[in-house]
Parts: structure tokens; C-alpha cells; sequence
């Protein structure tokens, strides 16, 4: 049975060869486990490449939202403003409409003014007439509009020749001096109503309770919040507190953190404009191209229109930012429709084009995951090529063509550099929304603001984090949105 | 079996059944195998001869969720034991695929990765051995001028030589052929079995082939594999058993199962 | 009966033809528009990058030589600086030649302040104050001739006597096609023919921007500093990036079990990381790079500001912060990209690999690696340009937009987009038309780093299949 093994040349000299060299040619039998040192090292250490991605989501995580807590912790002080009607401005009277008298329902004041007079009163300034206040809103030719009822004021009837004070804003001072142990601070005539029971306010170092409000006199609770009472001079500046509260961030209009006021709706607002813009331009036309590619183009089209899309890809956003400012706002939108420098309409077409890539390529994909068995019945059925793609193609790539438009408004959403440059630079609430004038998106106002050696303990700084956390949890469930369908889409033909 | 005749094993197949995850692929296969022999491993698509012949030198481990029951000796140790490094396991247990698959490289770069792999570094250590590995699998007449040219170059004949050069020029114990001339042409599968022949006086060889013929040409003993089925319609299970095993004259002509000399006849029509 | 409905087909059928060619020609022309943004974009970048000026000059060119002077020699080029500014020279000197301060440059020997120049040996061991004041600017002047080359002396002279500014630009298109128009207006504004500017053309994009400091004169500013900047920030990322991007793809393809929740948790993570905005990378840096890893002054551990190493002051807005923060912002993108490639790599390549006898990791490195390598580079070249354009995340992290020392690893810094972006937003005549000058250096960048990594990567490919 056992036969006589003749020893082959090539292989003893390859066995002599291998063991003088390797150093040591390990027994046949000798198959067992050896610490492979560097083989462990190495491994470890990819595996710490793959895990630092985590980190990098946590740290994002936590950034945003500590520094979005601090936020929402910090306070502003803010001088308390009362409004005084301004010496040696301009006034005008009312002028005797139809009906004669001003109501409370109404709210246009005819003005009575001489042949040539412009209208005395700046938008958004505040005017008294009679004991009521009032921010005009809009400018016309022998008229104002108004809002009614401001600073605390009600709507009241007024007559015709009524004098329209102009207003202006003067910081409060108390009126006489307030020693340690006093609790009723004196105001100027007409500044009580500036003030609510429960607030708090600051004079100098001191922070003070309001306890109550009696007119034009304040009862506090002194040294409130850890603070020493002391005493403080006659005209010595009120400051009232300002935070920001989770509900006026979501609805307050007016993004001015200096001034206390921290509605975050310009910003999104601006955001949902131009994006909406860029979905109106990305939409027909990526998908379009989409459908072209899948659907019409021969291998040898493909080959040419593919880079396209790709250069469209590897344009830098400042350049396209430069692009919207000097070509779409200043040579076609401004000469044709008279926009503003700055307007999210030039900026929402561009940040359109951008994603146009990200459309269409995802929408190829999507199509050619549709079975071909899909559309040879159709063709069986007698259907054109335009009839296949609309009634069979495109309905079964629906979830994954959404899925494409998902992460365009993601990427949109997200676009800073071509909004920063062309949108504007101030937040800006118009309603209902004007394209035509310049708005600050939420990544604009990040770029604007960060753009400078800011303090870390500013509130700009925070509120940049708070902001930044916003726009994270928006993009963030988009592309989760985005790659759930896209994953739901696949197993469905695989 | 003698006590000679055990210690002539070169690896001794026991009680083995695989499983993918849940699912048995293989069940209970026991398959002595002698050194310095060709084995060959017959039977239907799907049997799962293939799988045993990779659970030998545990190439199965790259498959997520394969496992093996049982026990594969392999010089009285089990290869499934903890202990057991596979990548050691496969130094001394070759493997040739039934595609051949050079790497993207060049021709001497193909054959001396294995004992790069082993640390040999000196230009002409590694060029005798190429050289020695060459002519063993008689593919250096063809190549030994376009040592540098890319092992995709050559034709698929070609390559399963080089693949086999590859193989041999780490000096294994055991060489694993899956199906090695599935893919090949009559005149190139011949020289790969003319090339068996040579080799076995050297090492010991596994085949897994589709071909009847083949078997019957160049195995000294052959293992039949066929499938089995339990349940009906989606509760359908299938998996791979012995069948038979013994020397292939044996076998081919006087099998002691009827199902082996069904299967046997039905592919020599 | 039969054989009209076979009309009522017939007909109907031409018409949905015409509607399916009408709709495949609507599908085609949306790569019109695609096509026409990019003509429009490189036709905008054009007409702003070249145009038409008319220049006010503090000292009129024709004064200093009769002869234009593009065409003097470098000697007659130092000649009219010693002529026309004999006390600016050793300012300019200290400035352009020896690049420290003029208080410095004073009282140091020529030999040691312009050590490598063309300085005459009587001269070696003295400074400029021991030099005799009306002897000093023909001395000064005749290492100036020696040690600049014409363009840089030519630039001197602008900058130091000709001082132009420009008056009015106009774009190159409307250069073109109004010119009579533009001719007709400066002779509206100025009457005087004696003292009206010349309207000529003006190319903004010049070769000498890529060695030219910046400047807040925007005919003469250059872009050196902010070159520098990006270069800076591609090394960074290329070091940083690159290899954990392709060990994480690695771990990811080769090591992770897709079985085990947390690996999941990594694979998503990454993909959900890859549609984060830039900017908020740029807060990520902002806090962790900038804020904790900086300045210890406000409380960081001076890592990223160079305090623990004793290098630098500075506030930690630089470019290590900066190319980190990139760096973290195409990690993503990489590893996406490397998985991609490795995973196209095919099993029986493994297989034959590990049949020898390979580990795991010489398997990787020895044949996954190499075959991916193609694939890998693909995702690499996708990465950088998306570093190159990136600007949102400068921005918040802190570039700053006027740079004219070169920059160091730990100082302030600029990159091209960032000086693009703030260009673009300055309302003074000329910034526009350099930033289109800095966007067309940017997108040559770019294109040459596609050209590198193309190359690199048929390469590659070549080496695989011969």
C-alpha cells in the first residue's frame, strides 16, 4: 500500500530554499495559534478609524446642543425704552376722510398735507395720536397705514385734525434717587406701561424684582438673584431682561439678538424660500435629464452628458455664489424685474442648479432599478416609449425619485456659500414672502455672524449653535428620510 | 485499518456537517483521506462536495455564519479546535478554485506571494523559487521570458497552471482543486491532469469535479456525494450527504450503492 | 366597422408618437439648461475677470520715462525709483528685498539684512544709516537694479510711485459692445481731453497674482498668501484624511461584522455624516478645534494653537484648525468612496489570498489594497476638490481675508475661496473683477488636481491589467 516516495527535485530544493530564508519552516504538524502581534495592533487600529466617524457625530451632537442650552439659558440686558414724542420733528393732522373720524376698525390715517408735502413719518417708526401709539407700516402718497394699539396702548376713536406725533425711543431713567432701603421706584411721566409685575430688571450691579406697577411708580423687591442692594443716583439707566424662550424662538419674527429679540422664522423662513426656489428650478429640470439618461440616451450620449453633471458637481459653492450675484441678480433679474442687490430669488435658482446632479443622479439610479420585465409589458401592451416612462417607469421609481428630491432639499436647505453672497445679509420677514428682496437663510446668518473673532460667552455666539442645531436636525431627518426610502425602494426589486 | 495504513492519512474527515447560519448544508461526512493520493469528490449540483472540500482548509471561516460539526485530523489535530490558527492551516493546505484567479500582477509576482508572504525577501531566493515553481507546474517554458507581463495576460489554461505554480510554491502538504478544469478547454484540462499526476508523487491532492470521466482518469479513491430533501413545498429542505466512498475502479464500476451507480451511469448516458 | 376602429388606432397612434418625440426633445433640452449655466458661468467669470478701466495714477506713467515702462531695463527701472523717490528706498528695500522692518533694516550691515543679493563688496559691512545720506539712494538703487528681476522692479514702482487706482470698469462684454457709448460718457464727465483718463483694456487675471502679497489696492493685491493658505489646507487633509478615511473603509469592509449593532451604527452614521452641511462642520471646528483645542487664554489646551509646543500666541484660527475641520468635513466622502472600491474588489481575489496562507491583513495589503487602489483614488480626487471649493467652514472657523505675510502652520490665514468670497462682497470698483481673476485660479487648481489624480488613476488601472 504505502509506496515509495521519490523525492522531487523542485520541491526539495523549493522546502531548502523557503526554510533557509524565512528563517524557520515551521513543522507541518505545527498549525496552532501564534500571537500575531501586529496583525491585533493593525486591526485595532482600523477599528479606531471606523469608530472616530461616532465621535465626530457626537461631538456635533453635543456642541450644538450645549452651546444651544446656553442659549436658551442666556439673558440680554436690554435698556428699558420708553417712547417720547420727538422734539422739532415734523408733524402732520389728521384730515377729515368720508366719514370724518378715525375708528377702531380702521387702519389708514389720511393725513392733511400741503401741495408738494411728503409724508412726514418713516416706516416702522412709532406715532402717538392722542393717547394711543401706533408703528406705521407702510408709506402712501397722502396716507399712512398703521398698526394699531402699540406699546401697550389701546385703539381709540379719534377726530379729524387731530395732531400725528412723531415718536422716538429714549431710554429710561429713574427719576429720583433710589437708596438702599426704598422700594418704589419713581419713573418719568408715561413710562410705567414699559413695565409688567414679575419682570426683572438691573440697575447697575443690582437686579431688582418688579413687584408691582402702580402708574408711572414701580414696587420691587431689591437684590434679587444673589445681587446686593446699594444705592443708586437719581437718572440712573433701567436695563429689563431679555430671554429667549423656546416658543418665541419658533414664532418671534424679528431676529435681533442685540436688541433681546430672538425669533428664529426670518432666518428659517429665508431658508424655506430659497430652497423652495431651487426645488422649483431642480425638480423639472433634473428630472428631465434623469429621465433622458435612463431612459433615451445611448451609451455613447451617456458617456458625454454624465460629465456634465459632474462639472456641475465640482463647481465650488463661492463660485456659484459669484455667479448669482453678477449674472442672475445684476444681469437678468434686476435689469428685467428691478429685484434687489440681494434677493433669495437669484439665490434659490443657483442653489436650483447646484442641485440638479444630486437630482438626476439619484433619479437614474432609481429608474434603472425598475425591472425590465416592468416595461416590456408595457411595450407588450402596445405602449409608446413617452407611455412606458409616464405610466409605468416613473410610478414604480416614485419612492426613489422622492428620495432624490428629499436630499436635494437637503443639500438646499444646507447651501451656505451662494446664499451667504447673493440672498442678503439681514434677517428679513416679509409675509406674505417677497422673493424679491434680500432675506438672511439660517446658514447665511452662521457664515455672517461667525464670520469675525466672536466672543465665546456673546450670546451671538450661542445663538449661532442654536441655530446651527435647528438646520442640523432639518437636514439630518431629511437624508434619514432620504435613505429610508431609498433602502425601502431597493429591497422592493431585489 | 492497520496502524501503517492510519498514520499513511494525511487528513481524516469525521462525522462533519456544515452549516450556514441555521441551515445544515452538509451532513455527517466521513472521508479518510490518503497521503500522496489524487481523492476526487463526485456527485450532483448542490450536494455540497465543494463545501467539505473548503471546510478542509477552513476557507468556509470567510463565509459569515458558516460552521463546522465535527472533526477534520489533519496530523491527529483537529482543525476545528481553537487553538488552531487557520491561516497556518492553509500554508500546509493549498487550494486551487475553479476559476482561475491570478491576481492582477504580474507573473513572478503571482508565484512568489506565498512565500513573500513567509518573509522571503532576497530577489533570488524568490526568483529560484519562482522558477522551480514554474517548471513543476510546466508552465515555465511558456512564461520564462514575460516573467513581468500581467498573470491576466496569459490564456485561462495558463493561468490555472500559474495558479497551481502559486500553490506549490509555499511547498503545502495538501493541494484542494474546486472543479480546476470547469472553466478550461479538453487540451488545456488535460496538461492540468497530466500535471496532477506529477504532482501527486510530491503532495496530497483533493478534487472536487463535475466531470465523471475526469474522476475516473486520474483519482485513486472517490467519494460520492448526493443530495437529500425532507418536507414539501416551502418547508423543502435540502442538504448534502455521503453517499459512498472507496477506490475509484471500485466505484465506477462495482458501486455498492444504487444510487452512486444511477448517477454514475446517467452521466455516461 | 372593423376596419374604422383600425383608423381611430392608426390616428391615434401618430399623435401619441408626436407627443413621445416632443417629450423626448423637452427631456434632451433640460441638458441645454445644464449646459447653458456652465457657458453662462464661464461667461460671467470671463467678463469679469477681463474688462475695460480707466486708472487715476498718483504720479502719471509718462513723467517718470519717455519710454513706456514695460520696456526699460532693470537698471533704468531702479534708475527712475532713485530718481523719483530717493527717501522711500530703504523702506521699500526693508519691505520687498529684505522683508523684515525698516527700523531693523537701518541698522543692520547690507551684508547680513540682503544676505544672498547682489550687495558690492565695499558695502557688505555697512548699514544703511553709515551710508552718507546723498550717496545712499545711488547705492541702494544699484543693489535693487541687481537683486529684483524687471517685473518685480516694475511692480515696485507701482505700488511705491505710480499708485493707480481705478477710476471706472467696465466688463468685458460691455467694453465690446458699447465702447462709443463708454468714450461718449468720459467725455461727459471729463471735458478736458488733458485731463481725461484713457479708457484701456485690462486683464485682472495676471500670472504675477500667484507671487504677489495681497493688497488693499485691487489692481495691484495678489493671491499668494491665500495659494499658500489651500495648499497648506490639501496637505492637512491629504495627511489626515486620506488614511483614516481608507482604514476606516477597511475596517468597515474587511473587519466589521455587519451583524453586530454597533458596526451598523458606524455604516449609517457615516452615510447620514456625508449629508451634514459644511457649515456645521465648520461649528464642530469652531467649538472643538478652535474654542477647546486653542487658545488657552480662553480656555483651550493650546493644542491646535500651538501653545503646548511652544510654537505660537495665536487664537487657534489657523490653518491646522481649519484643514482638521476639512479634513473631518470629507472623511465621509472618502470612506463612502473607499468602501465602494473595495467592495467592487472580487471574492476570488480574497480567496486566492487567503488559500496561500495570507493573514487578513496581508491579504488587505498585499491584493485588496492594490486592486482598490484605483477606485480609492477616484474617491480621493472627489474629496480634495470638495476641500479645495469648500468656504463656509473657513469662514466660521475664522479665516481672515487680509494676509499679507505668508502664512505658518499655527498663524492667521486665507484660502482662494475665502478671498473669493470676500472680494465678491465688497462694493469698491475692482474687488469684483479680482475675485473672478481668483475664481479662474481656483478652478485651474482644481483642474489640476483632476488631471493629477486622472492620470494617477489610469495608471494605476494600467498597472492592474498589463
Amino acid at each position: 500500500m504505502v509506496q515509495a516516495i521519490e523525492s522531487n527535485p523542485y520541491s526539495a530544493e523549493r522546502s531548502r530554499l523557503l526554510s533557509r530564508a524565512a528563517g524557520r519552516r515551521a513543522e507541518r504538524a505545527d498549525i496552532f495559534r501564534h500571537p500575531r502581534l501586529s496583525e491585533r495592533g493593525i486591526s485595532m487600529l482600523l477599528f479606531g478609524a471606523g469608530i472616530l466617524s461616532i465621535f465626530t457625530t457626537i461631538f456635533i451632537v453635543i456642541f450644538l446642543g450645549t452651546e444651544a442650552v446656553a442659549f436658551f439659558q442666556s439673558r440680554a440686558w436690554i435698556q428699558a425704552k420708553m417712547t417720547v414724542v420727538a422734539a422739532d420733528a415734523p408733524t402732520a393732522t389728521l384730515r377729515a376722510g368720508s366719514d370724518s373720524a378715525v375708528t377702531t376698525d380702521t387702519n389708514v390715517l389720511l393725513l392733511d398735507l400741503a401741495d408738494g408735502q411728503r409724508v412726514p413719518f418713516t416706516v416702522g417708526s412709532l406715532i402717538q395720536v392722542d393717547e394711543e401709539v401706533m408703528r406705521v407700516t407702510e408709506r402712501r402718497e397722502r396716507s399712512i397705514v398703521v398698526e394699531r394699539g402699540q406699546v401697550g396702548t389701546q385703539a381709540q376713536n379719534h377726530t379729524p385734525g387731530t395732531a400725528i406725533l412723531p415718536l422716538a425711543e429714549a431710554p429710561i431713567r429713574t427719576n429720583a434717587a433710589l437708596p438702599t432701603g426704598t422700594t418704589q421706584i419713581s419713573l418719568p411721566a408715561g413710562a410705567g406701561r414699559n413695565f409688567t409685575a414679575g419682570q426683572t430688571i438691573r440697575l447697575e450691579t443690582e437686579t431688582l424684582r418688579v413687584a408691582a406697577v402702580n402708574g408711572d411708580t414701580l414696587t420691587v423687591e431689591r437684590g434679587y438673584e444673589g445681587t446686593t442692594a446699594r444705592d443708586h443716583a437719581a437718572d440712573t439707566v433701567i436695563e429689563v431682561e431679555r430671554r429667549p424662550d423656546i416658543l418665541t424662538y419658533f414664532t418671534g419674527t424679528v431676529w435681533q439678538p442685540q436688541t433681546g429679540q430672538f425669533g428664529v422664522l426670518p432666518l428659517i423662513e429665508a431658508t424655506l424660500m430659497t430652497t423652495f426656489v431651487a426645488i422649483l428650478v431642480a425638480l423639472p429640470v433634473g428630472l428631465a435629464a434623469a429621465i433622458y439618461l435612463s431612459e433615451y440616451a445611448s451609451l455613447r450620449v451617456r458617456n458625454i452628458l454624465n460629465p456634465i453633471l459632474e462639472i456641475l458637481v465640482g463647481v465650488p459653492t463661492v463660485v456659484y455664489g459669484f455667479f448669482a450675484l453678477q449674472f442672475v441678480t445684476l444681469g437678468v433679474l434686476r435689469p428685467l424685474f428691478g429685484v434687489d442687490i440681494y434677493n433669495t430669488l437669484s439665490a434659490g435658482i443657483v442653489v436650483g442648479i447646484m442641485v440638479i446632479p444630486t437630482i438626476a443622479s439619484m433619479s437614474v439610479d432609481a429608474m434603472g432599478a425598475v425591472p425590465r420585465g416592468l416595461r416590456e409589458a408595457s411595450y407588450g401592451l402596445g405602449a409608446t416609449k413617452l407611455e412606458t416612462i409616464t405610466h409605468v417607469v416613473l410610478p414604480a421609481a416614485l419612492s426613489g425619485i422622492m428620495a432624490a428630491v428629499i436630499l436635494g432639499i437637503s443639500r438646499a436647505v444646507g447651501e451656505t456659500m451662494i446664499v451667504a453672497i447673493a440672498a442678503g445679509a439681514g434677517p428679513n420677514w416679509t409675509f406674505p414672502p417677497n422673493f424679491a428682496v434680500g432675506a438672511e437663510t439660517m446658514t447665511g446668518h452662521i457664515a455672517r455672524i461667525s464670520g469675525g473673532d466672536l466672543s465665546y460667552q456673546s450670546v451671538d455666539y450661542n445663538s449661532i449653535f442654536s441655530i446651527g442645531l435647528t438646520l442640523f436636525v432639518i437636514t439630518f431627518v431629511l437624508t434619514q428620510i432620504s435613505t429610508t426610502i431609498t433602502r425601502r425602494f431597493r429591497e422592493m426589486y431585489e | 485499518m492497520s496502524m501503517n495504513g492510519h498514520s499513511n492519512r494525511a487528513i481524516d474527515i469525521h462525522n462533519v456537517s456544515v452549516y450556514y447560519g441555521s441551515y445544515r448544508a452538509v451532513k455527517d461526512v466521513t472521508i479518510p483521506i490518503e497521503r500522496n493520493r489524487i481523492t476526487a469528490f463526485i456527485g450532483p449540483s448542490g450536494c455540497g462536495k465543494s463545501t467539505v472540500l473548503r471546510a478542509i482548509n477552513r476557507m468556509n471561516d470567510l463565509i459569515p455564519g458558516a460552521r463546522v460539526e465535527g472533526e477534520i485530523l489533519y496530523h491527529g489535530q483537529n482543525l476545528y479546535e481553537p487553538s488552531v490558527d487557520p491561516v497556518e492551516v492553509r500554508r500546509r493546505i493549498g487550494m486551487v478554485f475553479q476559476k482561475p484567479n491570478p491576481f492582477p500582477k504580474s507573473i513572478f509576482e503571482n508565484v512568489v506571494y506565498g512565500p513573500r508572504l513567509l518573509g522571503v525577501r532576497d530577489r533570488d531566493t524568490l526568483r529560484q523559487i519562482a522558477e522551480s515553481s514554474l517548471k513543476q507546474a510546466a508552465l515555465w517554458d511558456e512564461v520564462k521570458n514575460d516573467l513581468n507581463k500581467s498573470g491576466l495576460a496569459l490564456s485561462g489554461g495558463q493561468q490555472q497552471r500559474l495558479c497551481i505554480a502559486r500553490t506549490i510554491a509555499v511547498e503545502p502538504d495538501v493541494i484542494l482543486m474546486d472543479e480546476p478544469c470547469s472553466a478550461l478547454d479538453p487540451i488545456s484540462t488535460q496538461r492540468i491532469e497530466e500535471l496532477m499526476q506529477e504532482l501527486v508523487s510530491q503532495y496530497t491532492i483533493i478534487i472536487v469535479t463535475h466531470n465523471m470521466q475526469q474522476a475516473l482518469r486520474v483519482s485513486d479513491y472517490t467519494a460520492f456525494f448526493s443530495i437529500r430533501k425532507s418536507g414539501e413545498g416551502k418547508a423543502e429542505t435540502r442538504w448534502g450527504e455521503l453517499v459512498e466512498f472507496g477506490d475509484t475502479q471500485q466505484i465506477f464500476t462495482q458501486p455498492e450503492q444504487a444510487e452512486t451507480a444511477d448517477y454514475i451511469s446517467g452521466r455516461f448516458g | 366597422m372593423t376596419q374604422i376602429e383600425v383608423g381611430v388606432f392608426r390616428s391615434r397612434l401618430k399623435e401619441r408618437q408626436q407627443r413621445g418625440n416632443l417629450m423626448r426633445r423637452l427631456y434632451a433640452a433640460s441638458f441645454g439648461v445644464a449646459i447653458l449655466a456652465l457657458v453662462l458661468l464661464g461667461l460671467t467669470i470671463a467678463n469679469e475677470a477681463f474688462g475695460y478701466v480707466t486708472l487715476v495714477y498718483q504720479v502719471e506713467p509718462e513723467t517718470l520715462s519717455e519710454r513706456p515702462l514695460a520696456d526699460l531695463s532693470a537698471a533704468e527701472l531702479a534708475d527712475v525709483l532713485v530718481q523719483h523717490e530717493p527717501n522711500q528706498l530703504p523702506k521699500l528695500m526693508a519691505e520687498s528685498v529684505a522683508h523684515m522692518e525698516l527700523k531693523q533694516f537701518a541698522r543692520l550691515p547690507l551684508g547680513q539684512s540682503l544676505a544672498g543679493k547682489a550687495v558690492p563688496e565695499a558695502y557688505r559691512l555697512l548699514a544703511p544709516v553709515d551710508i552718507a545720506a546723498d550717496e545712499r539712494p545711488a547705492v541702494l538703487g544699484e543693489i535693487l537694479a541687481a537683486s529684483l528681476t524687471q517685473p518685480e522692479l516694475l511692480h515696485l514702482i507701482e505700488t511705491a510711485i505710480l499708485q493707480p487706482t481705478v477710476d471706472e470698469s467696465w466688463p468685458l462684454f460691455e467694453g465690446l459692445l458699447n465702447r462709443a457709448a463708454i468714450e461718449q460718457r468720459l467725455v461727459e464727465l471729463y471735458p478736458n481731453e488733458m485731463t481725461r483718463p484713457e479708457l484701456q483694456f485690462k486683464s485682472w487675471l495676471r500670472l504675477e497674482m500667484l507671487t504677489q502679497p495681497m493688497d488693499s489696492n485691487p489692481l495691484i493685491s495678489g493671491v499668494r498668501t491665500a495659494v499658500i493658505g489651500t495648499l497648506y489646507l490639501l496637505v492637512i487633509v491629504v495627511l489626515t484624511a486620506f488614511p483614516v478615511g481608507i482604514a476606516a473603509a477597511i475596517y468597515l469592509e474587511e473587519y466589521a461584522d455587519n451583524r453586530k449593532w454597533y458596526n451598523r451604527i458606524i455604516e449609517t452614521n457615516i452615510r447620514n455624516l456625508a449629508g451634514v452641511p459644511s457649515i456645521i462642520y465648520g461649528l464642530l471646528g469652531l467649538q472643538l478645534l478652535v474654542r477647546f483645542m486653542g487658545d488657552p487664554g480662553t480656555g483651550g489646551l493650546g493644542l491646535t494653537s500651538g501653545q503646548a509646543f511652544g510654537v505660537s500666541d495665536g487664537t487657534g484660527r489657523n490653518i491646522i484648525t481649519a484643514g482638521l475641520t476639512l479634513a473631518l468635513l470629507v472623511l465621509p466622502v472618502i470612506i463612502i468612496n473607499a468602501q465602494e472600491a473595495i467592495r467592487a474588489v472580487p471574492m476570488s481575489i480574497r480567496e486566492a489570498s487567503y488559500g496561500l496562507g495570507a493573514t487578513k491583513w496581508q491579504t488587505i495589503r498585499r491584493s485588496i489594497l492594490p486592486s482598490a487602489l484605483p477606485g480609492i483614488l477616484t474617491g480621493i480626487i472627489l474629496s480634495l476638490s470638495r476641500a479645495v471649493g469648500e468656504t463656509a467652514p473657513l469662514v466660521v472657523v475664522g479665516a481672515s481675508t487680509y494676509i499679507v505675510q505668508d502664512p505658518t502652520l499655527f498663524s492667521r490665514f486665507t484660502a482662494l475661496p475665502i478671498q473669493i468670497y470676500n472680494w465678491t462682497a465688497r462694493p469698491q470698483a475692482g474687488f469684483r473683477e479680482l475675485a473672478a481673476a481668483a475664481i479662474i485660479i481656483l478652478l485651474v487648481l482644481l483642474i489640476a488636481i483632476n488631471a493629477v489624480a486622472f492620470v494617477l488613476r489610469s495608471q494605476a488601472r494600467r498597472r492592474l491589467q498589463a
